[in-house]
């Protein structure tokens, strides 16, 4: 797990079997920098949803699900495994205005 | 006062700059096969390239950078590149048909052999993209390109029927064989590609960094995008009708840059020609240094090069590479020997199919208000936005098999 | 070129999302001279580890490997395999544009840019700009 650019789109997969859609993005806590301050950012949680054709060209928010970085089992090239059921996974309705 | 001279400006540079060997090709022949029968779509398509000229330019006013970076922002890394790849090879094609044009125009003039014309034609605009300063080059083929007016005295002189003008300002489906509605179809998709061609808007707005306009530019930005769009699709509607009145009844196809100006002769004779043959000039020398540089900003805004003619070219030097090999790729191309005009054609169709992948990026980021803040789209320009998002995304499916069911518009 | 944050009102969000606001966005030097794009981003950590960004990462050696493998085994003959490694700490401004604290050449960003402007500026009126 070197770099994040190739989780975009990757499906996540709940451990029972259920969708969670894919990763479109990942989050770090703490507000955007307005000064040098950290060498290093800390990543908490991904943002997975469906990505339908008016998501991608950005007429709708997708529907967002948190999954926490503590609760992936597995990183697959075509596949992230998380653990529980998707119900564990809190939803965001517009992603941008909630905090996770 | 300076604003006002500065809007002024703006706005006949925007009319002097509309016109291309594309636009003058199909609105000749439109009018001469349909009559005004496809009046609507220009209007169409002005309305259409007033929208995304206005969005376009606030991005960049609001972000102080270009819309490339939006693409690869908002498309990805793959979606972005394709459009990347796309819009160039559509910019060389048009630059190429420009190329072309001119070189046509100086062999009616001159006599010269016609490849022997074209390299200098590729030394003179190495020369003038290399040495005049973007407003320069901005003003002097905008404003000079206006000598394409003589166009709209022509058709005026040439007495058009108002009626039918009006007339053609409404949606009608000519009747007749299938063969002649397929044509009427493909016309359709090709005058609104030729009116809303991607380079317009992309080359706008780098146009806006290029002149450091800021937020506080943005109603200037309206205006000149509103009143000079609305003339150049004056010009446009009245190549449509002097296609109609002089081609039609000749039976001639405006293949030719010439006959373009031999109708203006016939009404005003010698000064007419002239008049002519100097505006198609800046205007087809306008349009293959738009596309040249436009191809450049794309590169260089996608892949992070700096770009500009506002650096100095030892401080952009990736950038000008890119649109000197743009403008020798070119010269290329027609070099082989191929039609202009025949370029042009496939030039306007592949711009369509590409239109809605420069635009959706261009649609997302300006509705975004974390990007836009309190210059996010108001209910128009979202509205119609997103209504002409739809009529490109069709025009773009239907253009590709229309060309091939109309034998590549000859009906 | 200064980095431009519009104002939205309100409080700013207290996260940042990486792929909207880091990853594809362009880079600005301590002298706000343009030098490169965002093309991927560096991690340090695991499944079942904390997650960290630890740097950013510039050039066709860092976004070949994002487009489909056909495309990216031509990458290194038309582009080249630099990929310069720009660290978080450097991050002084995240906006639409991303300042960063020391120069390109310090941080070895934009040498392809500096190596060709040596050659074209040999040419007549290469200083020429529009400031």
């Amino acid at each position: 797990m070197k770099r994040l650019a190739w989780l975009e789109d990757t499906p996540v997969r709940a451990e029972d079997g259920g969708r969670l859609g894919r990763v479109f993005e990942i989050r770090s806590p703490g507000a955007a920098e307005t000064e040098p301050r950290q060498s290093r950012r800390p990543i908490d949680s991904l943002l997975c949803g469906r990505r339908g054709l008016l998501e991608r060209l950005g007429w709708k928010e997708p529907d967002a699900r948190v999954v926490p970085w503590s609760a992936v089992l597995a990183l697959h090239a075509h596949e992230i495994l998380v653990r529980g059921r998707v119900d564990d996974y809190r939803q965001l309705g517009g992603f941008r205005s909630e905090a996770s | 006062m300076k604003k006002i001279l500065e809007i002024f400006l703006g706005i006949l540079t925007a009319m002097g700059g509309f016109v291309e060997i594309g636009e003058l090709t199909f609105m000749m022949n439109a009018g001469s096969k349909f009559n005004y029968q496809l009046l609507w779509v220009v209007l169409l398509g002005v309305v259409g390239i007033m929208v995304y000229g206005e969005i376009t330019g606030r991005i960049a006013a609001v972000r102080g950078q270009a819309v490339f970076n939006v693409v690869r922002e908002r498309a990805g890394m793959r979606l972005g590149l394709l459009t990347l790849v796309a819009a160039t090879l559509v910019c060389l094609l048009t630059c190429a048909a420009e190329i072309g044009a001119i070189a046509l125009l100086w062999q009616l003039l001159s006599g010269w052999p016609y490849r022997a014309l074209l390299l200098l034609a590729l030394v003179f605009f190495l020369l003038v993209v290399w040495f005049l300063p973007f407003k320069a080059i901005e003003r002097v083929f905008g404003l000079l390109g206006l000598l394409m007016v003589v166009f709209i005295v022509v058709a005026w002189k040439m007495q058009p029927d108002w009626g039918q003008m009006a007339a053609g300002l409404l949606p009608t489906l000519p009747s007749g064989p299938t063969d002649k509605q397929l044509l009427y179809a493909y016309y359709a998709v090709a005058l609104i590609s030729s009116v809303m061609l991607p380079y317009e808007t992309y080359f706008y707005a780098s146009g806006v960094i290029e002149d450091r306009w800021t937020p506080r530019d943005i109603p200037l930005n309206r205006v000149i995008v509103i009143i000079g769009f609305a003339l150049g699709g004056l010009l446009a509607a009245a190549l449509m009708s002097v296609g109609n009145q002089y081609l039609g009844p000749q039976q001639v196809e405006a293949g030719l840059p010439g006959t373009a100006a031999f109708s203006a002769a016939s009404q005003l004779g010698r000064a007419g020609l002239w008049l002519a043959i100097g505006g198609m000039f800046f205007a087809f020398a306008g349009a293959a240094i738009e596309t040249a540089m436009c191809s450049a900003y794309d590169i260089a805004q996608f892949f992070g090069w700096p770009w500009g003619k506002f650096r100095a070219p030892r401080n952009a030097p990736r950038f000008v590479l890119a649109w000197a090999i743009v403008l020798v790729l070119s010269t290329a191309v027609v070099m082989t020997g191929v039609d202009p005009i025949q370029v042009v054609e496939y030039s306007i169709v592949f711009s369509v199919v590409i239109l809605p992948l420069t635009y959706f990026p261009v649609m997302a980021i300006s509705r975004d208000p974390d990007v836009m803040g309190v210059h996010v789209n108001g209910p128009i320009a979202n509205t119609l936005g997103w209504i002409y998002f739809v009529l490109i995304s069709i025009a773009a499916i239907a253009a590709i098999p229309l060309l091939i069911l109309t034998h590549g518009g000859e009906g | 070129m200064s980095a431009r944050t519009p104002s939205t009102g309100g409080g700013r969000p207290d996260y940042v999302d990486i792929y909207r606001q880091v990853l594809d966005h362009a880079l600005l030097d301590a002298d706000d001279w343009l030098c490169g794009i965002v093309d991927d981003i560096e991690v340090e950590g695991d499944v079942g580890e904390p997650l960290r960004v630890t740097a950013l990462l510039v050039g066709p050696g860092a976004w070949a490997s994002r487009l489909p493998a056909l495309f990216a085994r031509l990458v290194p003959h038309l582009f080249g395999t630099r990929c310069v490694r720009v660290p978080w700490s450097e991050v002084s401004v995240l906006g639409e544009q991303i300042k960063l604290r020391s120069r390109a050449a310090v941080l070895g960003l934009a040498t392809t840019d500096r190596r060709l402007g040596l050659y074209i500026a040999k040419l007549p009126g290469s200083e020429r700009s529009a400031k």
